[in-house]
């Protein structure tokens, strides 16, 4: 996979470029916004990693226009500051996922792995079916007029299948966009997973399709 | 107060009517003799009892107009003055009656007199009843005067306590707004425990700072280091074994000394920022995930029921943090046998209870125990590894979360109780 990583600390840049050389990736590593938008011209990456605070501007402005412009690469963002007020901003700002320093470098290499898995970002801001209205952008679900609690990873689940429009995801792919792996862990976890869910907003939102996989809505 | 001030009237009226009784008696006492000795003057002991008699009958005449009768009598001899006073048994003076009588025994004779005293019983009952009203109006004052009290001195220290209490340990400079209730004694004390708050507040604030800012340094070149051995245990190059061995060591300790950084970062932040995420975080959830992490021999040992249903509005990072400090920690503490963990509903409650059957908590430990860096002396001389970081996290996350922490009786063990409110729609 092509990796852009957008970040001024070279001695970050250095490892993270060997880390995910180590895992296959083509990466190119620039220090600046200008660099970074010469290089997305240049050669589009099928991931972006970038820091928040770069000299010659704010990595979340590039982001926010980086989406106005219609661009849809997937987006990882760094930020020194592990506060959720700017998971919260940088999420709203466009980028896919969020990343606080220091981090662990295998973090880092597991959640690029589930960006270019997953593709570019093609989730609505909602969806409705019968008694079922989510609504992600606020991930909110109501359920029969009352509110349920769904856990970030059954949103993780409902996202992915919602950006999928009611057409069917293999487990394959959902273990890759969820857990970023597709291991036998996970593998479980993905059916305890289904049956709370369904539990949770009833079985017709979600459909089984046997031997196929699972789709948003239909279910009986 | 006001219950003081009727009974100090009360008793000051009785004490003083006594006073004043008395001193009447002996004015009393005082005329009588004064009479007396008028008589004895005139009537020497020489002198006939006519002569006697008519001085007698002359003194009995004057005293009558004062109220008062004379006799005088030689052995049980009646010799002058009024006949109807019969003489005493016994010299001195006494009440008898409505009559005050004193019998003086001269070498002239016995000289009885006496005197009414109804004018002194209605000087006496005036007296009460003065000294009545005295003590209801005493008693009335020391009502006001206690309200009044109350209202300046009593009243508002209840309030400072109040308020003083309910001063959060975390937080304590935005206690006690300024402006009290006016008074200027308990304004000035309110003042002065303000400012002592915020004192309190600042220096923790500043060792709060110190100790997420030291945490955060560190997390940087420990990152770091973690990444290079990472990458390096990956290496396509052959190693001697002995080095390899000595990369595995380095990064085991390094992971753990990662893993107490990041806790002792959680201990140093303030509420807010461990409140910050919101979601809904499945308990069985996070307990699947803590179990799954576990090693398969430490796995086999914990017995895990967990209701599906119940969620936790918090962090899911923290809240998983949390159930695996616990589990880890009874695991530890109890190197053999089974660790049981259940979590149930109580009401609007999440409780998660997790046993072991190891030596358990002595009931004088059980607070303590949730104090940063605490070793208990057994786990101490025990050796077990630590540096009792985990309890004071597990307290941590739960007082975030807006529950709590404590280990309970137990028949064998110990027994932790976690209680942390359930998510309910925003």
């Amino acid at each position: 996979m092509r990796v852009l990583l957008v970040d001024d600390n070279a001695e970050l840049r250095e490892l993270v470029t060997r880390a995910l050389t180590r895992d296959g990736h083509a990466v190119t590593a620039v220090a600046t916004v200008a660099a970074a938008r010469a290089a997305l011209l240049e050669s589009p990456p099928e991931v972006l990693v970038l820091d928040l605070g770069l000299p010659d501007g704010s990595g979340m402005e590039l982001c926010r226009s980086l989406r106005a412009e219609g661009e849809r690469v997937p987006i990882l963002m760094l930020t020194a500051q592990g506060a959720v007020a700017r998971r919260v901003e940088g999420l709203e700002s466009g980028a896919d996922d969020f990343l606080a320093k220091p981090f662990a470098v295998a973090e880092l290499r597991a959640r690029v792995r589930v960006l270019g898995r997953r593709g570019p970002a093609a989730t609505p801001s909602s969806w409705r079916h019968g008694a079922v209205a989510l609504d992600f952008a606020a991930r909110r679900a109501v359920v029969r007029g009352a509110e349920a609690p769904l856990t970030a990873r059954e949103w993780a689940l409902v996202e992915f299948l919602a950006g999928r429009g009611g057409r069917v995801a293999r487990r394959g792919e959902i273990l890759d966009a969820v857990w970023g792996a597709d291991s036998p862990q996970a593998s479980a976890s993905l059916d305890v997973l289904i049956t709370r869910v369904r539990r949770k907003l009833g079985a017709a939102a979600l459909r089984t399709v046997r031997g196929e996989g699972y789709a948003l809505g239909g279910g009986e | 107060m006001a219950a003081t001030a009727v009974l100090s009237g009360l008793l000051s009226a009785a004490l003083g009517t006594v006073i004043a009784w008395t001193s009447m008696l002996d004015r009393e006492d005082g005329r009588l003799r004064g009479a007396a000795q008028t008589l004895a003057v005139e009537v020497p002991a020489g002198m006939g009892d006519a002569a006697a008699r008519a001085h007698a009958d002359d003194e009995q005449t004057e005293v009558a107009v004062a109220g008062m009768r004379i006799a005088l009598y030689r052995g049980a001899r009646f010799v002058g003055g009024d006949a109807s006073l019969r003489p005493s048994a016994a010299e001195g003076c006494r009440t008898d009656g409505p009559s005050r009588r004193c019998r003086f025994v001269l070498p002239t004779g016995a000289i009885e007199v006496a005197s009414e005293l109804a004018g002194a019983r209605a000087q006496r009952s005036l007296l009460l009843g003065a000294s009545l009203a005295a003590a209801v109006l005493a008693g009335l004052a020391g009502l006001g005067l206690s309200g009044a009290v109350s209202a300046r001195i009593v009243r508002p220290l209840q309030r400072l306590r109040e308020e003083v209490a309910a001063v959060d340990a975390d937080a304590p400079g935005r206690a006690l707004p300024a402006g009290g209730d006016g008074y200027a004694e308990t304004d000035a004390l309110r003042a002065a425990l303000g400012e002592m708050l915020a004192r309190l507040d600042r220096a923790l604030a500043q060792s709060r700072r110190f100790a997420a800012d030291a945490a955060h340094e560190l997390r940087t070149p420990l990152g770091t280091m973690q990444a290079e051995l990472e990458l390096a245990a990956e290496g396509d190059e052959v190693l001697p074994e002995e080095v390899k061995g000595s990369q595995r060591r380095a990064l085991r300790t390094l992971v753990g000394l990662t893993a107490l950084v990041e806790r002792l970062l959680i201990l140093a932040a303030p509420d807010e920022s461990l409140r910050g995420s919101r979601e809904a975080v499945s308990l069985a959830e996070a307990a699947d995930e803590v179990l799954a992490a576990l090693e398969p021999a430490a796995r086999a040992r914990v017995r895990a029921t967990v209701d599906d249903r119940l969620h936790v509005r918090g962090d899911a990072v923290l809240l998983r943090a949390m159930l695996e400090n616990v589990l880890s920690n009874a695991l530890k503490f109890a190197p053999a046998g089974e660790v049981t963990v259940s979590a149930g509903a109580d009401g609007d409650d999440a409780v998660v209870a997790v046993t072991d059957a190891g030596p358990g908590v002595p009931a004088g430990d059980r607070a303590r125990v949730f104090d940063a860096f605490y070793r208990s002396a057994g786990a101490r001389a025990d050796g077990v590894r630590g540096h009792g970081v985990g309890l004071a996290l597990v307290a941590r996350i739960a007082r975030a979360h807006g529950g709590s922490a404590a280990f309970e009786d137990a028949p064998t063990g110990a027994r932790l109780v976690l209680r942390l409110p359930r998510w309910r729609p925003a």
